[in-house]
């Protein structure tokens, strides 16, 4: 069994603030744009953990000099409620619908945490997600310590996942 | 409310952020909406347009996109002649307050922050409208 690589406890990213302001950022986005309500649970640290969802989507976490990434995995079937809630009953729930799906949402639980980190004094920079099959996430970011904030959402857990690099 | 036939420019690199922008748009009536991928590809159909004489009523961007941003679509638009006055939403994830300053500079109408209920963007939709109309009539 690999040993869990120490995390310095002054890290900024594991820094309660960045788990709050993403939490909070995934809570609004999911109340709002989808009336969906997300229940948190208790984050932990893990040495390559690999995320047990159908979809994620990564996206870059940097604040000078820190580097990181961010990632956001969901089972097919929230997918399909957050689509059916956003746009409607009939809407297209194919692959590529939720891959899209996920890429907006994550934009959104990103953005909504980046504004209030940003005023409480990171400087987290813009960036693109990108959305892809959980199997599909790139190596380089499966063999890592990372933070993992579950949610659940109607019995489904989902993921955050904060790596740093 | 805007003629029936307003015609409209959606800008995002997300299919299901167009979907839902239309979808608004078609619940306040407005159906005639052209999409597009990126500020690139928004500027390639407003002047694909204007070559054949031809005019979108209302823009509605995101600014976080490959290839060009949303802000500098916004840019490119108040430099023209021909765009400058055509109403410009920005529809974004960004928002701070250096942005949003860089967004009024820019001559942005209206700015609406993700996550957003779809009454508040058509809210602001109508608010930018009926602002246009007043000018459009002053003028």
């Amino acid at each position: 069994m690999t040993a869990v690589r120490k995390i310095p406890a002054q890290h900024p990213f594991i820094d309660p603030a960045v788990i709050l302001n993403v939490s909070n950022g995934v809570t609004e986005t999911l109340q709002v744009m989808a009336q969906i309500t997300a229940d948190f649970q208790k984050p932990f640290i893990e040495n390559n953990w690999r995320a047990p969802t159908d979809v994620s989507v990564h996206l870059t976490l940097n604040s000078d000099p820190y580097r990181g990434r961010i990632q956001f995995h969901f089972n097919k079937s929230i997918i399909k409620q957050i689509i059916k809630n956003m746009l409607d009953a009939e809407a297209a729930t194919d692959e590529e619908s939720m891959l899209d799906c996920m890429g907006e949402i994550s934009n959104m639980f990103y953005g909504a945490a980046k504004t209030k980190l940003n005023a409480s004094g990171f400087n987290l920079s813009m960036t693109i997600p990108k959305p892809c099959l959980t199997q599909n996430l790139p190596k380089s970011l499966q063999d890592t310590t990372c933070m993992v904030i579950p949610f659940k959402v109607d019995e489904e857990i989902c993921y955050i996942e904060i790596i740093i690099l | 409310m805007f003629e029936s036939n307003t015609k409209f420019l959606v800008v995002d690199d997300f299919s299901t952020m167009r979907k839902i922008v239309k979808k608004a748009l078609s619940e306040l009536g407005y159906t005639n909406v052209i999409e597009a991928v990126d500020g690139r590809d928004a500027l390639d159909k407003l002047n694909e347009a204007l070559a054949k004489n031809e005019h979108f009523h209302f823009i509605i961007s995101d600014w976080s996109m490959p290839k060009m941003q949303g802000i500098e679509l916004l840019k490119a638009c108040k430099q023209s002649p021909q765009l400058c006055h055509v109403p410009f939403i920005l529809v974004t994830a960004e928002s701070e307050q250096a942005q949003i300053i860089e967004a009024v500079k820019a001559g942005v109408s209206e700015y609406v922050v993700k996550p957003f209920s779809a009454q508040i963007l058509k809210s602001k939709i109508e608010k930018v409208y009926q602002k246009n109309i007043v000018e459009k009539k002053a003028v």
